[in-house]
């Protein structure tokens, strides 16, 4: 059915719809008073630009034919012919002279299903609409005044310029933030042994699902403020995501400490040898260096053997050190990831491959919704129970 | 059929610084022919008696296990005060055994229990080595080679002498006398060291350019008794060291080194043999370097000097104190009490109690390896005699339970950060001169050189040098 034949119905409809509601037709300024003559004349944004481009969270005037009184809350926008509620407070006659409607774009719980609708799986960054009014007294929701097909369009901006440029900006610096995070310091490693250099530190499979659930949260949060200006997006079951995941991280993390691991056995060994910190390794290759630099120069041959000895002994540590952490430093992520003490783990590549399908699931939702997806209770069992498994076997894999 | 023609498989254990009377002086309590401790042996210390005495604690608690600490004398003037109460006469004279808790108290710092070097363990308190000892064999005759430290006795279980040093620290390194592990070699008899951190024997030089194909870590000996590829002779060194990285303690029973965890390696090397496709053909022996200080009633007797070597006047021509010895074998009648002299050895004369060089005796004998190395190893009595049973029919128990606690994280880390006792200063020098990696076949030895490496000021540092340094020789 094409939109001419549509809005045809919708018109002859609407007539029905009014010859049929004699409370309504009689109403002065009413919509169906006059609604079979009344003619959306045009659509602009609140400076008057026709043809305008109009986001959410900005104003819209709808001026009609004629020169009676309106009355504003009796009308309910249309916007490509799904009814926009919950606008009353924001409709306006503010301009009587020109007989205009004035409606400030909103998103709230009664119009959340219409924008969606309008909005969802975006191909493009604004959307040309067509509006119409309807009598918000009406049970049928039909716009009963349209335009001429011409006058009566203008662009929905899903993100206007510097919503969008903030909006990128904030997210690129969030991922940038994770990214300097997760390559250059050991925030989401396990830092179980504080003699590692932090770009050595193996990476942590409770930390990574953590910090994945964030950002992807995050920027979901973000991508859908900067196109409905809502923040009440994060849904119930994205927070139970993030609360699994961080009670997945977390039990890891308690896993860890609780048991006495090798990773505790080799920091006393690296303690006793003078090895609190990665600081400490700095230190004493300094010391060496300073050491070889003196023995450079002009020294009798007792402080030559003394710095000698000394080298040999810091070397010899240094040795040590490198041996005993061997074991401990990052394999790569992707070992790192998927391997524990015995070897590729199943319970790992579990969690990860999980926790991919639901990321991929939650952008694809977040895309074609605009919403956060609604996960059942299924889904995030199951996810609580690969987490809750994946937990179990970190405390076993700390006993080994 | 015997012993002598079937054995196959000699496995050696010795662990560190106990005296007989310490750890087996209880063994036959109400058996008169046991020459163990009766209960009213004394020590005076000053002009109080100080008795040999157990502690209560069944099992040991970790302060009890560790009995004695501080760790007592054991230079070769500790000893001839432990025998003598005094200086060593000349000719030597049967010692009064009298002067052991005058000596710990002449230590610097002076220990704060007199009674330290007194205490002996009760059967119950040891169970393993006790349990060995009565379902196989006791000698309640072994003597350690020399009054003398670690180093100097375990050179003369390998080679029959020390030529003539008698403490860890005096040694040329490498060591140069003729060793039992070069003799098998060359009688193309198979031979492992298994270790767990710095072996000793690899001091010897003449080993050293084979050592890399002999020296395995400790795991390795129970894959090779498990396999039933166990060599001919297996050497056995425990762990010396507290191992932080590794969680472990030390294991050799070095006072105060806690016993249980030495009770708990017997136990896995017993229970590796006696599990192994070999266990028909094997002699376990389970003894101690020397006493480390602890009481022992039994005056050594005078000793055949192994060679012309001696220093301080001292020509090795008397035996150490008895340390414990158990002889394990099928063909070991249960309940055997091994002696060379049934009537008792006589202080002076020509037949000889068990020694180290015993153990080089027996291999001799067993597999053919030719003269003696030395003059002690060619009096000493061998182990195959007493190995009596025609048949091996004497099983001993399926396997034995050790009772050692979990590592205690925080005794570990004192251990560990403790100054390094005697033999693991030695170790940690000695490994210092070891050679970076192995030699190259046909390489020429370095010379024989005094220890020169400065002491690590923890026992952790020795540990960890000596490990890297020894791995690094072997090329493991």
């Amino acid at each position: 059915m094409g939109d001419h034949m549509r809005v045809a119905i919708f018109l002859a409809l609407a007539v029905v719809f009014g010859f049929s509601c004699p409370s309504f037709a009689q109403q002065g300024g009413a919509p169906g008073a006059d609604a079979a003559a009344m003619q959306i004349v045009s659509v602009t944004d609140r400076d008057g630009n026709f043809n305008p481009d109009v986001a959410i969270g900005e104003r819209l005037v709808v001026t009609l034919s004629g020169t009676g009184a309106l009355d504003p809350a009796a009308y309910l926008l249309f916007i490509d012919g799904k009814p926009i509620a919950g606008l009353d407070d924001t409709i306006l006659d503010s301009k009587p002279k020109t007989h205009a409607l004035v409606f400030d774009l909103r998103l709230n719980n009664a119009n959340a299903a219409a924008w969606k609708a309008i909005l969802g799986a975006p191909t493009q960054l604004k959307i040309p609409v067509t509006v119409a009014l309807g009598a918000k007294s009406s049970q049928t929701s039909i716009p009963t005044i349209t335009g001429d097909g011409i006058h009566d369009k203008f662009n929905l901006v899903i993100a206007s310029t510097w919503r969008l440029v903030v909006a990128v900006l904030f997210i690129l610096f969030v991922i940038g933030i994770v990214w300097l995070g997760w390559t250059r310091t050991s925030l989401f490693k396990d830092n179980l042994l504080p003699q590692i250099a932090p770009s050595q530190q193996p990476y942590s499979l409770g930390r990574y699902q953590m910090a994945f659930w964030f950002t992807l949260i995050f920027i979901s949060f973000i991508t859908l403020y900067i196109g409905l200006l809502d923040y009440h997006t994060i849904s119930s079951q994205a927070l139970v995501l993030m609360g699994i995941s961080a009670v997945t991280g977390g039990g890891a993390i308690i896993a860890d400490v609780v048991n006495d691991t090798p990773e505790d056995w080799t920091n006393r060994g690296l303690i006793a040898l003078g090895f609190k910190s990665y600081d400490d390794v700095v230190r004493t290759r300094q010391e060496i260096a300073d050491r070889q630099t003196q023995l450079k120069g002009n020294i009798d041959a007792t402080l030559r053997q003394k710095l000698t000895l000394e080298i040999q002994d810091r070397q010899l540590l240094l040795r040590t050190y490198e041996t005993k952490i061997n074991p401990f430093v990052t394999a790569g992520w992707w070992k790192d990831m998927t391997t524990d003490s015995s070897g590729n783990a199943l319970h790992r590549i579990q969690v990860l491959v999980w926790t991919w399908a639901l990321g991929i699931v939650f952008v694809i939702g977040v895309y074609t919704d605009l919403a956060m997806p609604q996960f059942d209770t299924t889904v995030l069992l199951l996810t609580g129970i690969s987490g809750g498994s994946y937990a179990g076997f970190k405390f076993r894999e700390a006993r080994q | 059929m015997g012993a002598q023609e079937d054995i196959e498989h000699v496995i050696v254990l010795m662990l560190e610084n106990r005296s007989f009377d310490c750890m087996l002086g209880k063994l036959y309590p109400t058996d008169p022919s046991f020459n163990g401790l009766t209960g009213n042996e004394r020590n005076l210390w000053l002009t109080q008696p100080i008795p040999v005495w157990p502690s209560s604690y069944t099992p040991l608690d970790q302060t009890a296990a560790c009995i004695p600490d501080p760790d007592p004398g054991e230079f070769f003037t500790d000893m001839n005060a432990q025998l003598f109460n005094g200086p060593r006469p000349n000719p030597y004279s049967a010692p009064p055994m009298s002067g052991f808790v005058q000596n710990y108290m002449d230590q610097k710092p002076p220990p704060s229990d007199c009674q330290s070097v007194m205490h002996y363990f009760t059967p119950e308190q040891v169970p393993v080595i006790s349990k060995l000892a009565r379902a196989f064999g006791v000698c309640d005759q072994w003597h350690a080679s020399a009054p003398c430290q670690t180093w100097p006795n375990r050179f003369f279980v390998h080679t029959g002498t020390c030529l003539g040093y008698v403490d860890n620290s005096k040694f040329p390194i490498p060591f140069q006398a003729s060793s039992i592990f070069k003799r098998l070699s060359d009688c193309g008899k198979s031979w492992r060291v298994y270790f767990h951190d710095m072996p000793q024997s690899l001091l010897l030089g003449d080993i050293w350019l084979e050592a890399p194909f002999h020296y395995r870590e400790f795991s390795t000996f129970l894959s090779d008794a498990q396999n039933g590829t166990l060599p001919n002779y297996s050497f056995i060194e425990p762990r010396y060291f507290s191992d932080l990285f590794l969680n472990e303690n030390p294991c050799d029973e070095h006072p105060p080194h806690n016993v249980l965890y030495g009770e708990k390696l017997i136990a896995m090397v017993y229970n590796a043999v006696r599990a192994s496709p070999c266990w028909k053909k094997s002699l376990f022996v389970i003894t101690y370097d020397e006493h480390g200080g602890c009481y022992d009633h039994v005056p050594p007797p005078a000793a055949v000097p192994p060679d012309n070597c001696n220093q301080f006047g001292f020509a090795f021509d008397s035996y150490g104190v008895r340390v414990p010895a158990v002889i394990i074998s099928p063909y070991m009648p249960p309940g055997s009490k091994v002696r060379n002299v049934q009537e008792g050895v006589p202080f002076r004369g020509s037949l000889y109690p068990y020694d180290h060089t015993s153990i080089i005796s027996t291999l001799r004998k067993l597999f053919n390896l030719g003269k003696p190395l030395t003059g002690r190893d060619a009096v000493a009595p061998d182990l195959l005699g007493p190995l009596s049973l025609t048949d091996p029919t004497n099983d001993g128990p399926a396997s034995v339970s050790d009772s050692a606690p979990d590592t205690d994280a925080d005794a570990l880390v004192q251990l560990a950060n403790a100054q390094p006792n005697h033999m693991q200063a030695a170790l940690s020098q000695m490994a210092a001169q070891l050679p970076p990696g192995p030699l190259p076949e046909g390489a020429p030895l370095p010379p024989p050189a005094a220890l020169s490496a400065p002491v690590p000021s923890t026992a952790a540092k020795a540990h960890a040098n000596a490990v890297l340094q020894v791995k690094s020789f072997l090329g493991i």
